[in-house]
């Protein structure tokens, strides 16, 4: 009964704000409304939803999972998610704002088409493929994360799962269609307070009863490799691999959409470096989780399952109302990813296709709103429904494609504006590496996203310096032929 | 006491995280009180 009512709180309190963000971003511009919340994000927001979109569930459940079942390597892993969300996001912000604004781009998919030189077919054709892939490969990724969280407020609340993932999606399908990016950036804001008083408390119970030097002495005892392990297992097989993660999580940061279209929204005047204390303060709080994970295992080292180590931390390490709130808040570290992630498929679906394929762009609003329900409804659906097979052969490319598509047009593009030719290729290059490296040469999924995002780079430089090279020896050409003409004219 | 060269590795990057912070935001507020000296 006291988990319902404090989740029928937070219900009330999203929806709440989702009705005022809707009044704040009205305008007459519904997709300026919708799709970029009518530039009103501020610092705080900002900063806050960043973090609370790019820590999803992850670190709450996967992490310390991790950390009891391969050691102190995972909170090293974890913890390189913060430089690279931080300095990803000074960066984006620095390069991405001011030019998005001059390119009129709304979204990433019409920013990379709206950047880049090129015929009106082609530039449609990369507006076409950044959207469909965002639809499709963000698609399954939301399908994973509403069965985590069905799953986890399912054991929570004791209802089927498939109830569980109805409740919580009409919750977010109801402020994301009401307030637009305005709201899904505010109630990761409150989700993010909640991630950031959840591990503070767990920081709290834990030094508590040990040191840090207490619990690194006991798992050395344990099994050294646990405290200074040889390789970076589960992230590659060389000693300092994890540091990998960082080029990961920056590639992630930088060029995803649901996290880059946040860079898109912020006020006009905001001034990025205000951003980074925050986001640093954050960011490092939220790092401390996976530290469960090492409790856990200095505590009870012979746990069957190592993916309950944090359920089981709530259970026997936790009073019961705080490990109620603590529930809610992982639930909340899921839902504000999920949020942002229906946000930009239902933006690319309601928007971005209907620009490419230059159909009217009128009823704006019934578009977004049906984008939302569809895309909420569809990923329900799927997560219960699909053959397992083909969705995690979709998964496995998942985000990593998308960052290996896009990292040449939006990455490469902050130092190199190029064709949309080269735009192109590198799209069509950078997927295949992925796809290839992950079937072929069999990299994990850290290297494979960093392999297609180097290829799709590469491909986007090369073939840019190509295509402006014939560029200009055409202009030339016509040049020489006018004055050859003016001189006969002479 | 026992080390751990990964928690050692934590530490560092985290005290780094928190001089970056410092550096950029009291670098960006010293630009913008530059650029707010020399319109007036």
């Amino acid at each position: 009964m006291y988990n319902w009512l404090i989740l029928i709180g937070a219900i009330a309190v999203m929806i709440f704000v989702g009705y005022i963000s809707n009044q704040h971003s009205k305008t007459t511009d519904s997709n300026a409304s919708f799709l970029v919340g009518n530039n009103k994000i501020g610092v705080f927001v900002g900063a806050l939803s960043i973090l609370a979109t790019g820590f999803s569930g992850w670190g709450f459940v996967g992490s310390p999972g991790v950390a009891y079942q391969f050691g102190s390597i995972e909170v090293l892993g974890n913890l390189m998610f913060a430089p690279a969300i931080v300095i990803g996001t000074y960066f984006s912000m620095m390069l991405l704002q001011k030019r998005a604004k001059e390119m009129n781009g709304y979204t990433i998919p019409e920013f990379i088409a709206n950047s880049h030189e090129g015929s009106k077919f082609l530039k449609k054709t990369i507006h076409l493929i950044a959207a469909l892939a965002t639809i499709v490969f963000l698609n399954v990724y939301l399908m994973g994360q509403i069965k985590a969280v069905s799953l986890l407020a399912s054991t929570w609340l004791k209802i089927s799962p498939v109830v569980a993932a109805i409740v919580l999606m009409l919750v977010l399908v109801l402020f994301t269609a009401q307030g637009g990016l305005l709201a899904v950036a505010r109630t990761d804001m409150i989700m993010c307070l909640g991630m950031l008083a959840s591990a503070l408390i767990i920081a709290w119970v834990i030094f508590q009863d040990v040191s840090l030097g207490e619990m690194i002495s006991s798992l050395n005892q344990q099994n050294p490799i646990l405290v200074n392990p040889t390789s970076s297992n589960p992230y590659g097989g060389k000693k300092y691999s994890v540091y990998l993660i960082f080029c990961y999580a920056f590639l992630f940061t930088t060029t995803l959409p649901y996290m880059s279209s946040r860079f898109l929204s912020f006020k006009g005047d905001l001034k990025p470096h205000r951003l980074v204390p925050i986001m640093v303060l954050g960011s490092l709080i939220l790092s401390i989780v996976p530290l469960v994970g090492l409790y856990l295992r200095m505590k009870s080292p012979s746990l069957l399952d190592a993916d309950k180590a944090m359920l089981l931390f709530l259970e026997y390490f936790m009073p019961e109302h705080l490990a109620g709130l603590i529930n809610l808040f992982i639930l909340f570290a899921m839902l504000s990813t999920i949020s942002s992630v229906l946000h930009s498929v239902a933006s690319s679906l309601a928007y971005d296709i209907r620009k490419a394929l230059g159909w009217r762009m009128s009823h704006s609003s019934i578009w977004n709103t049906g984008a939302v329900v569809v895309s909420a409804v569809v990923g329900i659906i799927m997560s219960f429904n699909s053959p397992p097979m083909m969705l995690n052969q979709i998964a496995i490319i998942g985000t990593g494609g998308l960052i290996s598509l896009l990292a040449g047009p939006i990455f490469v593009r902050f130092f190199l504006p190029s064709t949309a030719v080269a735009a192109f290729v590198s799209m069509i290059l950078g997927l295949s590496a992925n796809i290839f490296s992950i079937y072929i040469i069999k990299s994990g999924w850290v290297e494979a996203p960093i392999i297609g995002a180097l290829v799709g780079g590469l491909t986007y430089i090369i073939v840019g310096k190509i295509t402006i090279m014939i560029k200009k020896s055409e202009m030339m050409k016509e040049n020489k032929i006018k004055v050859i003409i003016d001189e006969n004219r002479g | 006491m026992t080390q751990s060269w990964v928690i050692n590795h934590c530490i560092i990057i985290s005290i780094c995280m928190i001089l970056f912070s410092f550096v950029i935001y009291s670098y960006g507020e010293f630009s913008l009180k530059k650029r707010e000296g020399r319109d007036v």
